[in-house]
């Protein structure tokens, strides 16, 4: 039975001293929020708090957005949840292994033809040889690459790279998957395909954890929503209230600055 | 796979993950890495072909460079060193004697510096998939590792065929070649790990990796031979394990044992670099993700 269950998750950024643009010193970088960083005894900024104590509950067939401004942590905590990133603190618990599809342009081998990455990334996921060749040509055909399979993916479009990827992600069934946001970026025959492939593994009683900031996309693939604010859970929901909140509170705060700004 | 541990459940159930701030701490976390990374071999071997394959790509030589490479590099070494090297060395009468000191010692060095070199580039040439894969860290090593096998195998095979054209004598004690080469082998992974961790920690690793490697080509008995030198340049060759791992190598396959010392020092080598590999990993491995 498929589940996930992630408990108080914290996670620190460390921030390197030395040399190089890392060094931020004792200043805040510029529109970042001060009570996210952490700072040694004698001040000097030494991390950033992305996550503080988020947690989240998926039982089979659970879809869940995860929304938030840029920065709030939602990638970072769909890596925690990937295994990419240990917790600092918090525990992660799953029924089985998860599927990311996090970085659209992370592991792959560019110089490498279509086909190859199909066996290369399945072997990396942990299938046999066998389970890949008996999936492969349902991948080939899902991407919709054709004959683009055999040039190198490298030379690809962004697009193609992300059809790639997603095909090879989700042929294999997986129970729970995770997803970032540049899936809404295919164009609109994609994105009828992976919605149809969604409603395929919706069915199957898979778990889904996306985060995204397209509505809807939310809308038609989710049931539960977090928003995240600066590394915590602000609010959980229907998608349809959380999102109305969120817009609303993102609206308030624009135009607030506009009346700052115009004083 | 960064830090997850499978736990045994409900047997009803599948295996469950676990991913927590606990189940990856020091030095069970690195073995359990490691000996999750030689389970994942079929990744590994995949992963080494096909950046061998990325190296020569659209190289109509390909592979065959290798070949040049170090027949080009022995033959010249043979022809502007040999003559001085047969007036000091005591055990080098011919000049097919002093080409394959210089082309066994060059193989082995280079495929001891070269795991060296590499490991000092590996986290950081993995990041990519660090990022995107959930895989044991090791497996980047382990991959690595594999990859320098190659030109090892070309270097080693051109070797035998010279042997072979020039009717070198085999000994039974050329056997002995074998647990040599596991050993070098063996703490192949720990060097790639090592220096792995440390480089992806400390960015002036790699660099000064390549600056050491330079001067221990000098310190090793590639182009000259041990029994030929006395004084500093004797006493910085005992004191340099690649010696003795080359040694061991290279005396069973031209017909000479290895000294017990040579054997001994590579042994305590082995347990001290695979030491710091275990330490190195212990403290740096839960960073990782943040560090390339």
């Amino acid at each position: 039975m498929a589940y996930i269950k992630a408990v108080n998750i914290k996670v620190r950024f460390p921030v390197l001293r030395g040399s190089g643009p890392n060094s931020y010193g004792h200043e805040a970088p510029q529109g970042l929020d001060d009570s996210r960083l952490i700072r040694n005894a004698s001040g000097a900024i030494t991390g950033v708090q992305a996550l503080d104590g988020i947690g989240l509950e998926a039982a089979k067939g659970d879809r869940w957005a995860l929304i938030g401004r840029n920065g709030s942590g939602k990638s970072t905590f769909l890596q925690v949840l990937a295994g990419l990133l240990p917790p600092d603190e918090g525990v992660v618990e799953m029924s089985s292994r998860p599927t990311n599809l996090i970085n659209i342009n992370l592991g792959m081998e560019l110089e490498a033809d279509g086909r190859r990455n199909i066996m290369l990334r399945g072997l990396a996921a942990g299938w046999s040889k066998k389970e890949i060749l008996a999936r492969r040509a349902e991948i080939e055909e899902f991407s919709g690459l054709g004959p683009f399979l055999s040039m190198p993916v490298g030379t690809l479009s962004a697009g193609m790279r992300m059809r790639l990827n997603f095909a090879i992600a989700t042929a294999f069934d997986p129970e729970i998957l995770l997803l970032d946001e540049w899936l809404s970026a295919g164009d609109v025959e994609f994105q009828k395909k992976a919605a149809e492939r969604m409603d395929r593994f919706v069915a199957a009683a898979g778990i889904v954890v996306i985060a995204s900031h397209g509505r809807r996309l939310i809308e038609r693939v989710c049931n539960r929503c977090l928003w995240i604010d600066a590394g915590k859970a602000r609010m959980t929901g229907a998608p349809k209230d959380v999102l109305d909140a969120y817009e609303l509170a993102m609206a308030e705060e624009h135009a607030l600055q506009e009346r700052i700004a115009a004083q | 796979m960064v830090h997850q541990s499978k736990i045994e459940g409900n047997p009803a159930q599948r295996e469950r993950f676990v991913f927590s701030a606990h189940s990856q701490f020091g030095v069970r976390g690195i073995i359990g890495d490691i000996f999750a990374g030689f389970r994942a071999g079929r990744v590994w071997r995949a992963f080494a072909w096909e950046e061998t394959k990325r190296r020569y790509r659209r190289s109509a030589l390909g592979l065959l460079w290798i070949i040049i490479g170090y027949v080009a590099f022995v033959g010249a070494v043979a022809l502007f060193f040999g003559n001085f090297n047969l007036a000091t060395a005591e055990q080098i009468k011919t000049i097919e004697q002093y080409a394959t000191h210089v082309g066994l010692g060059y193989a082995a060095f280079a495929l001891i510096t070269s795991n060296i070199q590499d490991g000092a580039a590996l986290f950081t040439n993995a990041a990519a998939w660090i990022k995107s894969v959930s895989l044991p860290y090791s497996v980047y090593a382990l991959k690595n590792v594999t990859r320098t096998l190659v030109p090892f195998g070309l270097q080693l095979a051109s070797w035998f065929a010279f042997a072979l054209l020039t009717g070198h004598v085999f000994k039974p004690v050329a056997l002995l070649t074998l647990p040599a080469i596991a050993i070098i082998v063996f703490n192949a992974v720990a060097m790639q790990l090592f220096f792995g961790f440390l480089s992806a920690r400390y960015r002036d690793v790699e660099h000064m990796v390549a600056t050491i490697l330079r001067v221990l080509l000098f310190m090793t008995p590639i182009l000259w031979t041990y029994d030929g030198t006395s004084g500093v340049t004797r006493v910085l060759a005992d004191f340099n394990p690649i010696t003795h791992f080359v040694e061991i190598f290279r005396a069973p396959l031209t017909g000479n044992p290895p000294t017990a010392a040579n054997w001994i020092f590579a042994l305590c080598s082995t347990v001290v670099i695979w030491g710091a590999a275990i330490l190195a990993g212990a403290v740096l491995r839960r960073r990782l993700p943040y560090l390339v």
